[in-house]
């Protein structure tokens, strides 16, 4: 399935990439993210957690940078497990930062996710509904550590 | 599926409560069980307690009043409101959707209530009952709320019941007089397959005239909940349901919703199914409310 | 916790000692050795389990067996009587409305249930009650015939 948002955030682009590179700012802006370790500089395992209703559900995930063009693009290439281990993700995303000013910079992200396994049951499309909400929260946690600080 | 869990199975109401408030947030309610099983199997949920409600005397009831309008019991099942008497007659719109749940092995066994607090925004029963302006009771320790649907159900298996509550109730007013409902339920693959756009749409006609005084329409399987369409509800309001009025009408609907695209139809394909259906389910109850 | 509760199945009554967890399905086929019902998707989809409870067709694979506790259950061993083929059975046998055999337990208990509530039921009508039973062998036709006949007497 494919996620595409896009949302601006009022900081220049630098900055705005330097946050979203370093874990420690990355990490509390994703909601549910419990655990980021660095393995390397392009390395990462992830703990994500979501909560569908009365549904929990843990991934373990393995995050690696597959290409990154300083400020303005990255690809990062994630695969993971559901703790329950009924169900699999694997996701291709993609981040753009484009300069809208030089205080304003809008964040465009793609993700490519492929589920398998028991997630199946409750549809594809409950997944994606909750994954759009869980981007907006995304975008407003970034918003607000970023806008606050500039 | 997991085995490690305790069914309680409570004899009232009250009980139920009590059990639910002691156990909080490892216990769940099971009524039919059809759709918290599957959940189950998968092993995506495990309770520690199920409190049955299967036990439970005197929830399955079905009654009318001219005042008081229908009021359905939660653990009446979809099969016994399709088949019921009084709500052929006076809500046949809602007869109609209860109908098209599932299979009959489902309908022998699901409840109206169970439907509702599990909250799958592609189930049929809430946008027709959201074009009733239906509401629901929920008991508790602290009492009961009645609550409108439109406000009861929040997100994907989310509604705003409390996990020591239960549904007991789900109540439809009276339609005024020169009142007919449709339900549309647009599949793109096979007929008992979810959905891609479920509608229903109810219409009230002007006394004289032939115009709609009142729209309602609920749609369902193109959002985290079923909604209503208020801004083509209101458009709607006071003109002939004529071709280009219609056609209007279903494109302003269709940017009230946010489909998400995957097997049965792309976004945009929804979107434009929306339209479609929107004409087709208008035009349907605006010829019952004329009979 | 296991505990001990009795099944009413085919009129005789089975006591077993089941855990709250286990599936209808599974204690009428494992626990009373019924194995008529069959197990097909085992998401309530299929209609392979289908059994009769209280004369309703239900999905067994995606009920409790204590839910079942209290009713009549009716499996397609049930079907036989004093040694005679159901009426069903027989036009099914004669119309050669069954391939592979695997859906059909699900499909005589389907439309038995939708008989005793519409003896007369037209095709449209049988057709829609068929809706919810899958089978891969026969495309249906010959199902559809063999239950008209019945309906028709």
């Amino acid at each position: 399935m494919l996620i595409e948002e896009k949302f601006t955030v009022k900081a220049p682009r630098e900055k705005v990439w330097a946050f979203l590179m370093n874990p420690k700012s990355l990490a509390p802006c994703v909601p549910g993210c419990e655990k980021v370790k660095a393995i390397d500089e392009k390395n990462f395992l992830v703990t994500v957690k979501m909560k569908i209703a009365f549904i929990s559900l843990a991934f373990n995930m393995k995050v690696e940078i597959t290409e990154m063009s300083p400020p303005v693009h990255l690809e990062t290439s994630a695969t993971g497990e559901e703790s329950s281990m009924t169900s699999n993700i694997k996701a291709k995303n993609v981040i753009d930062l484009t300069s809208l000013s030089d205080r304003e910079t809008e964040v465009s992200y793609r993700s490519e996710v492929s589920l398998f396994g028991k997630l199946g049951t409750m549809g594809q499309s409950v997944v994606k509904g909750k994954a759009k909400q869980v981007g907006k929260e995304f975008a407003e946690a970034v918003r607000k550590r970023l806008e606050s600080k500039a | 599926m997991s085995r490690d869990f305790e069914l309680l199975e409570p004899k009232t109401v009250k009980e139920a409560c009590a059990m639910l408030s002691k156990h909080r947030d490892q216990a769940k309610v099971i009524a039919g069980g059809l759709s918290l099983l599957l959940f189950m199997r998968e092993g995506l949920f495990k309770p520690r307690f199920l409190v049955s409600l299967m036990k439970i005397k005197g929830l399955d009831y079905i009654k009318h009043d001219a005042k008081k309008g229908l009021r359905i019991g939660a653990l009446a099942t979809h099969r016994s409101i399709e088949n019921s008497k009084v709500v052929k007659a006076k809500y046949p719109v809602l007869a109609e959707t209860f109908h098209r749940v599932g299979s009959m092995r489902i309908r022998n066994v699901g409840t109206i209530g169970g439907n509702l607090c599990h909250a799958d925004p592609r189930l049929d029963p809430p946008p027709t009952l959201l074009a009733l302006d239906a509401k629901v009771k929920v008991v508790g320790p602290k009492g009961t709320r009645s609550i409108r649907l439109e406000d009861f159900l929040t997100n994907y298996y989310e509604t705003v019941i409390r996990p020591n509550e239960i549904l007991t109730e789900v109540s439809v007013p009276s339609q005024p007089p020169r009142t007919g409902g449709a339900y549309v339920r647009f599949s793109t693959k096979t007929n008992d397959d979810t959905p891609a756009v479920e509608l229903a749409a109810v219409v009230t006609l002007d006394p004289k005239k032939e115009v709609l005084a009142d729209v309602r329409i609920g749609l369902g399987a193109l959002a985290p909940t079923a909604v209503r369409a208020k801004k083509a509800e209101a458009f709607l309001k006071g003109k002939r349901p004529e071709e280009d009025v219609l056609k209007e009408a279903g494109m302003i609907a269709s940017q009230e919703v946010e489909p998400i695209g995957d097997l049965r139809g792309s976004e945009e394909y929804k979107k434009e199914m929306v339209g479609v259906m929107l004409k087709r389910g208008i035009q349907a109850a605006f010829e019952k409310a004329k009979a | 916790m296991k505990r001990k509760i009795v099944l009413n199945v085919n009129n005789d009554n089975y006591e077993v000692e089941v855990e709250p967890g286990r599936l209808l399905a599974d204690v009428i086929r494992e626990d009373i050795g019924l194995t008529g019902t069959k197990k097909g998707c085992e998401i309530g989809v299929c209609g392979a389990c289908t059994v009769l409870l209280d004369g309703k067709a239900v999905s067994s694979c995606l009920m409790l067996a204590v839910h079942a506790v209290g009713k009549k259950i009716t499996t397609i061993e049930g079907l036989m009587k004093n040694g005679e083929l159901d009426p069903l059975q027989k036009a099914f046998v004669d119309y050669g409305a069954f391939q592979c055999g695997f859906c059909t337990p699900g499909v005589l208990m389907a439309s038995k249930a939708m008989l005793n509530e519409n003896p007369h039921a037209t095709e449209h009508e049988i057709r829609e009650g068929l809706n919810g039973n899958l089978c891969r062998c026969t495309g249906y036709a010959k199902m559809i015939d063999a239950i008209k006949s019945v309906a028709g007497r």
